[in-house]
Formats: C-alpha cells, sequence, structure tokens
C-alpha cells in the first residue's frame, strides 16, 4: 500500500474513532455542566466536600471563629481512615487561608478537632462548631 | 467588574506573548497577530509564569505591578526590535481548498468550536476544581502566594503542601488570578485554563496555516482536542495540562525550526520549555527529552548549536527556585531519586518493577478510550515520511520512545508502591508525550498525505 494510502487509511480510522468516542465526551461535559449548575456558594468553591463528605458549613464557620491572621492546628481521630478522615485536613488547610495552619509545629493559637474530643486541659475556650466540629482556643 | 479584572490580565498575557513575537519577526501586520494570537497568549502565559518563577524565589513580592512588569518586557523588547528591523517569517500563499476540502474545514471548524463551547459551559459550572491535588496543593500554593505576598516557608506557607519541591509556576500564575481579581477565588481558575487550551488550538492552527493544508490541519485539530482526557482535564487546577499545553506548542516551534531553519522559532520554543521547567519537577527532564530528540532529529550536532539557548533557558528558569528550597532547608517529598538508575544492586533488587512497567506504560500511553489515535497516527505519519522528511518524523519518534524509556525507567526505580504509583498518576504522567505527539500531527499527517509531486517539494 503506499505510504499516501497508508496515512489516509490512519486518518480515517482515527476520524472514526474519535467520531465514537465524541458523544459519550460531550455527555461527560453536559453532565459536568449539569451537576455545577446544581451547586451554590461554597459548594463551587469547595466541591470537594460534597464529593467526601465533609462538612464544608463547619469549615466556613471555622473561617468565621478564626482571625485571619491567627495560627491553628487540626486533631483527628487516631484510627479510621475513611476518605472525610482524610479529606477533612486539605480541605480546612485550603478554606481557612490565610490562617496559618501550624502543621506539627508548636505555636498554633487554635485547635480544630474533627470526630475527635477535643482535650480540655490547656484550652481556655471550646465551641462546638457542629457535624463533629471542635474549636479550642489555645491559653488559660 | 472581576471579569473585567480578569479580562485585562488575559489582555496582557496576550500582549506580552505578541511582544515576543514580533521581536522574532513573526508579526508584521494586524492579520499576522490575529493569525496567531493563540500563540501569542501561550507564549505569554509561559512567559509571565517563567519570570516569576523566577524573580519570587529571589524575594520579589508577589503583586500586580510585577505581572505587570514581566509582561511589559517583552513588549519593550518588541518595540525596540520593531523599530530596528521590520523582517518578518516568510509565508506562501494558501493553497485553494477545494468544495469537498471546504465542507471538511467547515465541519471540522465548526465541532471545534462547538465543543469549546461545551467544555467552557462545564469548566464554568463547575466552579473550583474537586481534584485531589488541586485543592491539597496546588490551588492552596497559590493562595499563599497571593496571601502572603510571595513565597513564604513558614507555617501554612507554600512548602507547608504536598510536593513543596514542585516547581512555582502554576501557583505563580493562579496567584496572579487572585491578584488581578482583588482575592483568592478558586472558582475562577477553570475557565483561564480553558481559555489556554483554547489558545493553544488556535495557536498550532496560527503556527501550521502555512505549511499544512486546511483541511489536514482542521481534522488534525479536532482529533488532538476531542481526545477524551484532554477535555477531562480542562478546568482540573492541576498542572499536568498547562505542562502538556507549553510542551505541545514548544514541540511544534522546533519541528517547524527543523524543517524551515529558521532561528526565530527558537525564541517561543525558549519560553515554552523554560516555562515548562519551572511547571512541574519532571518538567525540566521533558524539556530536556524534547531538546535531545530534536538535536537527534538535526542529523548534525553543528546544526544542533542554537537548541543550546532554549536548553539554557529551560536550566535558567529553575535555577533560583532550586536554591530557594535549599536556603529554606525544604524537605522535599520525592518518590524517586535519579541517582539510584546508577545503582545496580537497587535495580536488580527491584527487577520485577520494571516487566510491570515495561507491561502498563505503553497501555496508558495508547489508551484509545483516553487518548483515540492521534499518537499512533502521529508515528505512522512520521514512520512514512522519516526518509523525505526526517526532522518533525524523528522528532515525534524519538520524544515518544525517550518519553516512553524514562517514564518505565522512573516507575521502576520509584519508592511508591507500583500499582499505586501507576494507578494514581499514569494517565497524567503520559499526557505531555500524547499532546506532543498530537501536536505535531499536522505537520507530519500534511506531508505523508501529499501527492507524489508535491512529495518532491523542500520541507
Amino acid at each position: 500500500m503506499p505510504a499516501r494510502a497508508l496515512a489516509a487509511a490512519g486518518l480515517a480510522a482515527a476520524v472514526v474513532v474519535s467520531a465514537w468516542l465524541l458523544p459519550p465526551s460531550v455527555r461527560r461535559l453536559d453532565n459536568r455542566a449539569a451537576a455545577g449548575a446544581q451547586l451554590t456558594g461554597v459548594d463551587r468553591e469547595l466541591p470537594a466536600a460534597r464529593q467526601y463528605g465533609v462538612p464544608s458549613a463547619a469549615i466556613v464557620r471555622l473561617a468565621s471563629l478564626i482571625p485571619r491572621d491567627a495560627v491553628y492546628t487540626i486533631v483527628l481521630p487516631g484510627r479510621g481512615a475513611d476518605t472525610a478522615r482524610l479529606a477533612f485536613p486539605g480541605l480546612v488547610a485550603d478554606y481557612l487561608l490565610p490562617r496559618r495552619n501550624a502543621g506539627y509545629q508548636p505555636g498554633a493559637q487554635y485547635v480544630i478537632a474533627y470526630r475527635e474530643p477535643l482535650p480540655r486541659k490547656g484550652l481556655s475556650k471550646i465551641v462546638d462548631v457542629g457535624d463533629g466540629v471542635e474549636l479550642g482556643t489555645v491559653g488559660g | 467588574m472581576t471579569d473585567v479584572r480578569i479580562g485585562s490580565l488575559d489582555l496582557l498575557l496576550l500582549a506580552a506573548g505578541l511582544g515576543v513575537l514580533v521581536a522574532a519577526g513573526f508579526v508584521a501586520s494586524v492579520r499576522d497577530a490575529l493569525r496567531l494570537a493563540g500563540l501569542a497568549f501561550v507564549v505569554g502565559f509561559a512567559l509571565v509564569g517563567a519570570l516569576l518563577s523566577f524573580v519570587l524565589p529571589l524575594g520579589a513580592p508577589m503583586s500586580v505591578g510585577l505581572v505587570l512588569a514581566a509582561a511589559a518586557l517583552p513588549v519593550a523588547a518588541a518595540i525596540v526590535v520593531r523599530s530596528r528591523s521590520a523582517s518578518t517569517l516568510e509565508t506562501r500563499p494558501a493553497t485553494r481548498v477545494a468544495r469537498a476540502g471546504r465542507i471538511v474545514v467547515g465541519v471540522a471548524a465548526v465541532a471545534v468550536l462547538g465543543y469549546l463551547a461545551v467544555l467552557l459551559r462545564a469548566v464554568h459550572a463547575e466552579g473550583s476544581s474537586n481534584a485531589w491535588d488541586a485543592w491539597t496543593f496546588w490551588i492552596p500554593k497559590a493562595k499563599t502566594i497571593f496571601y502572603f505576598h510571595g513565597l513564604d516557608a513558614g507555617p501554612g506557607g507554600i512548602t507547608s503542601y504536598a510536593n513543596p519541591e514542585y516547581p512555582p509556576l502554576l501557583p505563580a500564575m493562579d496567584a496572579s488570578v487572585f491578584q488581578f481579581a482583588g482575592r483568592a477565588q478558586a472558582t475562577l481558575l477553570p475557565v483561564q485554563e480553558w481559555l489556554l487550551a483554547a489558545a493553544f488550538i488556535w495557536g498550532l492552527a496560527g503556527l501550521f496555516w502555512r505549511r499544512v493544508p486546511t483541511t489536514v490541519l482542521a481534522v488534525s485539530l479536532a482529533l488532538l482536542l476531542f481526545m477524551p482526557d484532554i477535555g477531562g482535564t480542562v478546568g482540573q487546577s492541576l498542572a499536568d495540562l498547562p505542562l502538556s499545553l507549553l510542551l505541545g506548542t514548544a514541540a511544534a516551534c522546533l519541528a517547524l525550526w527543523l524543517v524551515e531553519r529558521s532561528g526565530r522559532y527558537l525564541v517561543p520554543a525558549a519560553f515554552l520549555l523554560a516555562a515548562a521547567a519551572a511547571t512541574k519537577k519532571e518538567g525540566l527532564g521533558l524539556a530536556v527529552v524534547l531538546l535531545v530528540a530534536t538535536a537527534v532529529a538535526a542529523r548534525s550536532p553543528r546544526r544542533s548549536i542554537p537548541l543550546l539557548a532554549p536548553a539554557g533557558a529551560a536550566i535558567a528558569a529553575v535555577v533560583p527556585w532550586d536554591v530557594w528550597l535549599r536556603t529554606n532547608h525544604v524537605v522535599t517529598s520525592g518518590t524517586y531519586r535519579l541517582a539510584d538508575v546508577f545503582d545496580p544492586h537497587f535495580l536488580a533488587g527491584r527487577w520485577g518493577r520494571l516487566g510491570t512497567s515495561a507491561d502498563r506504560v505503553p497501555q496508558y500511553l495508547f489508551d484509545v478510550g483516553r487518548w483515540e489515535l492521534v499518537l499512533p497516527l502521529a508515528l505512522l505519519a512520521a514512520l512514512l515520511v522519516v526518509r523525505r522528511s526526517p526532522g518533525p518524523a524523528l522528532l515525534v519518534i524519538v520524544s515518544t520512545v525517550l518519553g516512553l524509556l524514562g517514564l518505565i525507567g522512573i516507575y521502576w526505580i520509584s519508592f511508591l508502591p507500583l500499582e499505586f504509583h501507576l494507578d494514581t498518576s499514569a494517565t497524567r504522567t503520559v499526557m505531555p508525550f500524547v499532546v506532543v505527539g498530537g501536536s505535531l500531527l499536522p505537520l507530519l499527517l500534511g506531508l505523508a498525505l501529499r501527492s507524489g509531486r508535491a512529495q518532491t517539494a523542500p520541507v
């Protein structure tokens, strides 16, 4: 088969495959658009919270309780590897910026606990944020 | 109001890219500027991104002024160079397109525009990305640059997120969006990514406009855009897509340099490769792969000497970042150590990984469900034209082979469990090679489909 015919045959095959796969591709995009249209407010900013079952409303409340220049840390239950537990710290660290996540370093002014009661020692105030989230103020 | 501000950033990127193209002699008229506007936007993104990645580690504070200054440099250069020389790229008259060809072009153009519209609707509606890597490190890193006015190695700063060693181009460019918007709103980012993808397609059309028959060009670009994993990745705020688009555009410029031997193609290529190097940890390696493939395709060490300029740009782009990481004692989260390639004991101890990698990586690279037949078609066309037009043909063949071997090697020496590493990354790590092959598809297919008479024409 001459080179030109081979190239033409290859192109034809590629066009057929593309035409075959295009409708499902477009449908997926349509589904993304339709799903996105259902989202409002914080769900558009934190769609992963919904996806992983993390309480986005609690994260928004945390943002209203912790000053923007504060440093905080997150306490999680020692057991369990469900996706909500895995996703919670990342979503909080993203949404709460410019508040700084101290991680394992000292200096946190606030402690956030998820599905884990906060230890009373060393905390001056504890707020039940809801959805299994507690916020403690360090001091006192 | 936010849209107007973001629009002004996009116009700034366009102006910066046009500045580069004018200075390099690509643009002599408004018509040229329109034809190359897509390329200009991608080059402007690359240029501003590479400059930000260079100056932020040096301590420059992030601001709208910094972005303006980064964009103003090439515009000033364009004004100076343009006043000295008005030479522009030689362009051939466009060939007449037969009636059937016009129909094909029309259908492909409508399909491309329609698909871009559907894609835009989806990314706009979705809001912020829900991809794990996006919200665990790419987007927060951008927010830290915005909120802390630059690179901050303190608690909660850019280094406190996953993969702290990844260079800062994408976070810096996303932070530019936040700077212009006046707030760190991640829902603004997907449309910017869509714009880059659309500009990429337009850019290839502009680059190949005079060299590739219009029908072949239109169909090839439609095939490239319709690859399911391109549409599926636009708006995800991950670095893999921008990296692939930068490398794909650079590959197109390098292929035209091989064909036309005009050094001006190396100007945008240098900025694109510098930006690629500053986008992901593997970006520099990928830029080197592309340049080595181009040098092989040039088939002469002496003729390859000009490639040292883009190579130098790519290396220079990441030097300040590397120094900044060392200065701030950043602990990297490397999943592999390149030096292990030279450790026979280490390699022998994980011999089984090599077989699995060699089996699985090609499956990802040629996965029809993700990439259709774009790369196989580019390779077929390259094999068909390699004797009469070895430059672009060897570029795609060598870069694909090097990429394949490189990826297999990385998965061989990686510290992560192989199945986990492949499952979580291989669909993304193969993307640059598919996009590079796809970017050269119009040129290669145009050469392969030439009539016998035209085959004797120099390319």
